[in-house]
């Protein structure tokens, strides 16, 4: 229903919201500079404020209880209840300073950073990185607190908004800004750290899942730990070194190296395959997914499909800016 | 008792959805209005519908049913489909078949609401 009262009153300007629409949609169609990333209720990019209106409880889902005392909402996932009132939040009263530590390769399009920052996390979780007041992209952590460090796996896009600035720009002493830390895809235990675990990554979800691995060793999960990571040839496996150094030292343990071409006798195949021939029933396990939406979407189902129970899942799927 | 209490309440409603829904996922005759959905929020859904079923604490309403699948063209060969997973799933969690009765009849119930009718 579209109502001339109805609609959103933002700067000084009333914009009308069709049938159906967001609010950033509604003011994206209008010609303003909205920012947004993932669009989908996870990077918290597009978050404004509405001091005057029903906010609808989808569009709070995941902002912290100060954040949404404060009225803040996301824009991507608001269809508005009634006319609102909103308003711009400063990046800054989102997120905080971190100061750039180290800047390394883990392969010719993969920037490591290392980043300092006064935030609590567990690993897994992940966070937006600004580049500036409009640009912000969310990438997982792979460190752990104790480490003293954030972590980022940062694939570099030519025209990657953000990663081709961070690859081009940043060296270490740089600052920005981060927000979050975000998501629920971390090592929980209900079992006395004796369930199997089976976590499974392609590309940059390495990321996330190798933080997991280790927050799991670093509590003492006793039961099986497999680690599944799949690539199209094996060139684009990396982390290779650290990964393999880590099941040496924890006889639990166990990295499968699955590529789809036969240059490198690891496992050919796809990962779906791999999975359901090498795991059978996934009863009791604790199961944990990284990577591109695709890729997660379809092996989550698998693994459902499999035996795993849907609350023993977590899975951090990688939605691109858009 | 109603069923809900007898499998265990909520914490048993887990397993209980998992069971149904993996069902739903391997019946050739449903299983594609299920491809693009989200499987968590779909999850919740079918937990929100099977607590009620059961006997549990809800507020269901035959109006959500008939919103979400009015645009889906469904037939009847669905709907049993969908009734046959769920007397399948009751018989694994060995449910006595007077209470299978009774929840068959629970579904029945929002059939013309689930065909649009």
């Amino acid at each position: 229903m579209s109502n001339s009262l109805a609609g959103l009153y933002y700067e000084g300007d009333h914009y009308p919201v069709n049938d159906g629409e967001t609010v950033l949609d509604a003011l994206l169609r209008q010609g303003v500079d909205a920012r947004y990333s993932c669009r989908s209720g996870l990077c918290q990019v597009c978050v404004l404020q509405c001091p005057e209106g029903e906010i609808p409880a989808s569009a709070q889902q995941g902002l912290s209880p100060v954040q949404q005392a404060q009225n803040y909402f996301m824009a991507c996932r608001c269809a508005p209840l009634g006319s609102m009132k909103i308003l711009p939040v400063g990046a800054d009263a989102l997120s905080c300073n971190a100061e750039v530590i180290a800047k390394e390769w883990l392969r010719k399009d993969i920037l490591q950073l290392k980043l300092a920052a006064e935030i609590d996390w567990r690993a897994g979780q992940y966070l937006t990185l600004w580049k500036d007041d409009q640009v912000g992209r969310s990438y997982s952590i792979a460190s752990l607190p104790e480490d003293g460090y954030l972590e980022c796996h940062i694939k570099v896009l030519e025209d990657g908004a953000f990663s081709a600035w961070a690859s081009g720009t940043l060296t270490p002493g740089s600052n920005m800004r981060v927000q979050g830390p975000m998501g629920l895809c971390f090592y929980t235990d209900t079992s006395g750290g004796s369930q199997p675990l089976l976590l499974c990554a392609i590309g940059t979800g390495l990321a996330p899942i190798l933080g997991v691995v280790r927050d799991a060793l670093n509590q003492g999960h006793k039961g099986p730990v497999d680690l599944v990571l799949g690539a199209r040839t094996s060139e684009d496996f990396y982390g290779v070194d650290v990964l393999n150094t880590m099941a040496e030292s924890h006889e639990n343990l166990t990295v499968h190296w699955v590529s789809q071409d036969d240059s490198q006798a690891l496992a050919k195949g796809n990962v779906y395959h791999y999975v359901e021939a090498k795991f059978g029933g996934l009863q009791g396990y604790g199961v944990y997914l990284c990577g591109a939406e695709n890729f997660v979407r379809k092996m989550k189902k698998q693994c459902f499909l499999q035996g795993a129970g849907m609350s023993n899942i977590h899975a951090d799927s990688f939605i691109s800016g858009r | 008792m109603s069923v809900y209490e007898r499998i265990g309440g909520e914490p048993a409603m887990n397993a209980a959805v998992d069971i149904f829904y993996r069902k739903v996922l391997s019946d050739d005759r449903i299983a594609h209005f299920f491809d693009t959905v989200d499987m968590e929020a779909q999850h919740a859904k079918q937990k929100a519908f099977l607590t009620m079923a059961f006997g549990g604490p809800n507020s269901y309403t035959g109006k959500d049913m008939r919103e979400a699948h009015k645009h889906m063209n469904l037939t009847e060969e669905h709907f049993n489909a969908v009734a046959e997973c769920l007397v399948g799933t009751l018989e694994d969690l060995s449910v006595p078949q007077s209470e299978i009765d009774e929840i068959v009849g629970i579904a029945v119930s929002v059939k013309d609401d689930v065909l649009n009718r």
